[in-house]
């Protein structure tokens, strides 16, 4: 009889907080996974960053807020929608025109409930009318309370009043640029491509597709200038990211669930062998389009 | 709408041809995610509208992904394969089968992931799993699984599925080749059985000629061979031929076992069904038979249902016969139901025979009467027949049966000749009618029949529940007695039926499922055992044990 002992694993000996993180990770795992959240998260905010190096489009000290739309929008529909497992996929929709009815209530409903949260985060982002912890401090020690909420109304309301500004400036026919009134069509934009990005990724399990709303509005944003074609390179690489990963999930999920006996070695494989293409074609595929555009743009052609 | 939609399936028709284009054939490539590829003609209609790098970007990257994917896919398709091979060759239920797999992957890129669906229809083997393997190499496995139940399967076929690295394509490579898997049934030593009276092994009888006056039952015509002694001279002269008698002589030792599938007979589900165990009784029986001293001729009468004996067509040299079936509750037609039948032998290749008939052999619609019935004139005279049954309504229509015996108006003038009461009828046995109970399915009946016609027959009764009536079980029944007791109109069953046959000289026995009867064969294994332990250590066992 031989007997092999082994070393303790490597839970129990690793300190409180490190035990901590790995537990709370582990417990907040997003439908999805950590990595295609933080894909979906990079991927939607490069419209924003498109906008930043954008030379008509200035939003200047609003730039950083912006770039929060998208990921926020990705949290907020995954928060909503069943953050570890979707809610909403489950629903079936009966044939029949009642049924019909009731899932348009229903969509009209999630308009109403995504527009508003959006109409809240992209004025805070921009006009910070929530109260700080000091302000809330400050008024718990003072009593003016009534004098908080005044301030916090006064806020929110600045952002409409900028607006019909804007709104009369343009009726007259000289309406200054406003910042705010950009960056709030611009954020209204990306707030919506960020809850569609969040509704294709659970529903279509497509990382092209999922991708694509980003792509394309990065896409846009930058055919009027001549700057920032790395962030459109990027887009692509997390498009072709998230591609991979979402299909390796759909994979694992149709393989769990026929009950098929395989190693994590495969997923790593996958990744590792696909980094390497990306790391070889990239260069070769901006090299190609690069050559191509010169020459269509050479007068002999 | 609908001129779209046909142009569509036009389109993905040709563009799938196109893509499995001197592909060999069960081998196939699908675009899997169609929809970018839609996006292109946008993308160069804008770079002609408004040129700009990111529609030549957008463009490049979309037609280098998918034609990479493509190759990638493709190459795969061509060059992968997978093999399977079978190591041992008998199995008997309870016996471990293995198999070995073999992917190989020819073509100069690796194979990241693949799907191997194994459509095999052996009870608790499901080898598929997830495969890879790298450019211009192989992979071998094995898998193992116990073989719970008897029976013939199917092993194969198979099929690969797999796709490129960014899942834009995918393939699948058939092998349809399948092979068929026979599990014979378990043989286990019987308790000792009373075989029906005559029990001389056959060979003994031609040398028995000189015992004496023996009842004639008829004449026949004179052949080369015949002894002189047996000329029946008053015939003769009359015919002005040579004419013989033929002896009632003692049934020979030529056995034919008769296995009861009707599956209004039998109870239970899998391994603890009376079906399994009547399989595994006759199967051993069969073995007790051929391989003691004696060396009996064994043969082997069964009516199968559909699901077995469609597969089992060339196995031994069954007969199919068809039998009218009693029109089950499945709505199966007469048609489906076939005889397994293997006519008396001896030797050890007629226990293989037997076994090979055994394994695949599945419930049907003919109850053992009508059977015994339908084949009096295969079972031939002058043999043992054992019964091996679970239906103990045999003593029910036993009075229906009896009646045309002491009535005398059987249709066969053979019996006619000879008493009732030479079987130990009582004259009391009236006609009794019964609700729910076919005249027609009363196997004691017919036992009797073929008694008279020269067959002395004796009858295993297995039954779910342990009971007193079988004296072999007693001990047995002592020292592990059932969970659950036998009712006591079960056990009046039992007896009645029991004392029924034993007075119409047809030994009957009694066997329950859940009774434990030692292998026929045994061998000794040592096996390595591996556990862990509660510290994490890990612990290698040698265990020796016995296995049957």
């Amino acid at each position: 009889v031989e007997e092999t002992s082994y070393a303790a694993p490597l839970e129990h000996q690793s300190p409180w907080y490190m035990r901590f993180a790995r537990t709370t990770i582990r417990r907040l795992r997003p439908h999805f996974g950590w990595i295609v959240l933080l894909v979906l998260l990079m991927l939607t905010a490069m419209p924003a960053l498109a906008v930043g190096v954008h030379e008509w489009i200035s939003v200047r000290r609003m730039q950083n807020g912006l770039t929060l739309v998208g990921p926020l929008a990705i949290l907020t529909f995954w928060l909503i929608a069943g953050w570890k497992r979707p809610r909403w996929n489950s629903v079936k929709v009966n044939k029949r025109w009642q049924g019909h009815f009731i899932a348009f209530l229903r969509f009209l409903g999630a308009v109403l409930l995504f527009s508003t949260i959006g109409l809240a985060v992209l004025s805070q982002l921009f006009l910070r009318w929530l109260p700080t912890l000091a302000d809330i401090r400050q008024a718990a020690a003072t009593g003016g309370w009534v004098d908080l909420g005044q301030q916090v109304s006064v806020d929110f309301l600045r952002l409409f009043d900028r607006y019909a500004i804007w709104w009369t400036g343009i009726q007259a026919g000289g309406a200054a640029q406003d910042d705010l009134v950009l960056a709030g069509l611009v954020g209204m934009v990306l707030w919506s491509s960020g809850l569609l990005t969040a509704w294709l990724a659970r529903r279509r399990m497509s990382g092209l597709a999922t991708s694509l709303p980003s792509l394309w509005l990065t896409g846009m944003l930058l055919i009027y200038t001549r700057e920032g074609r790395f962030l459109m390179a990027t887009a692509l690489l997390l498009a072709v990211a998230l591609q991979l990963l979402l299909d390796q999930r759909r994979l694992l999920d149709r393989w769990s669930r026929r009950g098929y006996d395989y190693s994590g070695d495969v997923m790593l494989d996958r990744y590792i062998m696909a980094g390497a293409l990306l790391d070889t074609a990239g260069p070769l595929f901006g090299v190609l389009a690069q050559s191509v555009d010169r020459s269509h743009r050479c007068p002999l052609l | 709408m609908q001129p779209f939609r046909s142009w569509y399936v036009r389109f993905s028709a040709r563009l799938d041809s196109l893509l499995n284009r001197r592909l060999a054939p069960g081998r196939k490539v699908r675009l899997r995610l169609r929809w970018p590829l839609y996006l292109l003609p946008i993308f160069l209609f804008s770079q002609i509208v408004t040129p700009h790098p990111v529609w030549l970007i957008l463009s490049i990257t979309l037609i280098g992904f998918y034609t990479l994917g493509y190759l990638w896919t493709r190459a795969l398709a061509t060059e992968v394969t997978l093999s399977r091979s079978r190591v041992g060759t008998i199995l008997v239920a309870g016996d471990s089968f293995s198999e070995e797999f073999t992917l190989a992957n020819a073509s100069r890129y690796p194979l990241v992931w693949a799907e191997f669906v194994d459509a095999s229809d052996l009870p608790g083997y499901d080898p598929s799993r997830i495969v890879a393997s790298g450019a211009v190499s192989s992979l071998r496995w094995k898998t193992d699984v116990e073989c719970e139940r008897r029976g013939l399967y199917r092993i194969g076929p198979h099929r690969l599925n797999f796709g490129d690295l960014f899942g834009l394509f995918s393939a699948t490579v058939d092998f349809p080749d399948t092979d068929m898997l026979l599990i014979y049934p378990r043989v286990v030593q019987l308790p000792r059985i009373a075989m029906p009276r005559g029990n001389a092994a056959g060979s003994d009888r031609r040398r028995r000629s000189m015992q004496g006056i023996q009842p004639a039952a008829s004449v026949r015509d004179y052949q080369v061979g015949d002894s002189l002694r047996h000329i029946h001279w008053p015939t003769s002269a009359h015919r002005g031929d040579l004419a013989v008698k033929e002896m009632e002589l003692e049934p020979s030792g030529d056995v034919w076992i008769v296995l009861d599938l009707n599956r209004r007979a039998h109870s239970g589900q899998g391994a603890e069904s009376t079906l399994e165990y009547a399989i595994i009784v006759a199967a051993s029986l069969a073995a007790a038979l051929l391989d003691t001293g004696e060396q009996r001729a064994v043969g082997l009468l069964a009516a199968s249902g559909p699901a077995s004996t469609d597969r089992v067509s060339t196995i031994g040299n069954k007969e199919p016969t068809e039998i009218e079936s009693d029109g089950g509750s499945d709505g199966q037609d007469s048609q489906d139901s076939r005889v397994v039948l293997l006519t008396p032998q001896r030797g050890r290749a007629q226990l293989w025979r037997v076994l090979s008939a055994l394994a695949p052999v599945e419930l049907s619609d003919v109850p053992i009467a009508r059977l015994l019935r339908q084949s009096a004139s295969v079972l031939g005279r002058r043999r043992s027949l054992v019964v091996v049954t679970p239906d103990l309504s045999g003593k029910v229509g036993f009075g229906g049966g009896l009646a045309v015996h002491t009535n005398g108006k059987s249709s066969n003038g053979s019996i006619d000749d000879e008493p009732g009461s030479q079987f130990g009828a009582p004259e009391e046995n009236e006609p009794v009618e019964l609700d729910g109970v076919d005249e027609g399915e009363d196997w004691a009946a017919e036992l009797l029949h073929l008694q008279a016609l020269g067959l002395h027959s004796s009858a295993l009764l297995i039954t779910a529940h342990v009971d007193g009536a079988g004296d072999h079980l007693e001990a047995s029944q002592a020292a592990s007695p059932a969970a659950d007791g036998p009712s006591q109109s079960n056990v009046q069953d039992h007896a009645e039926l029991r004392a029924l046959l034993n007075r119409l000289d047809v030994p009957a026995e009694l066997l329950a499922v859940d009774t434990t009867l030692p292998p026929l064969l045994t061998y000794r294994r040592t096996r390595k055992d591996i556990v862990s332990t509660p510290t994490g250590g890990v612990v290698v066992r040698e265990i020796e044990e016995e296995v049957g």
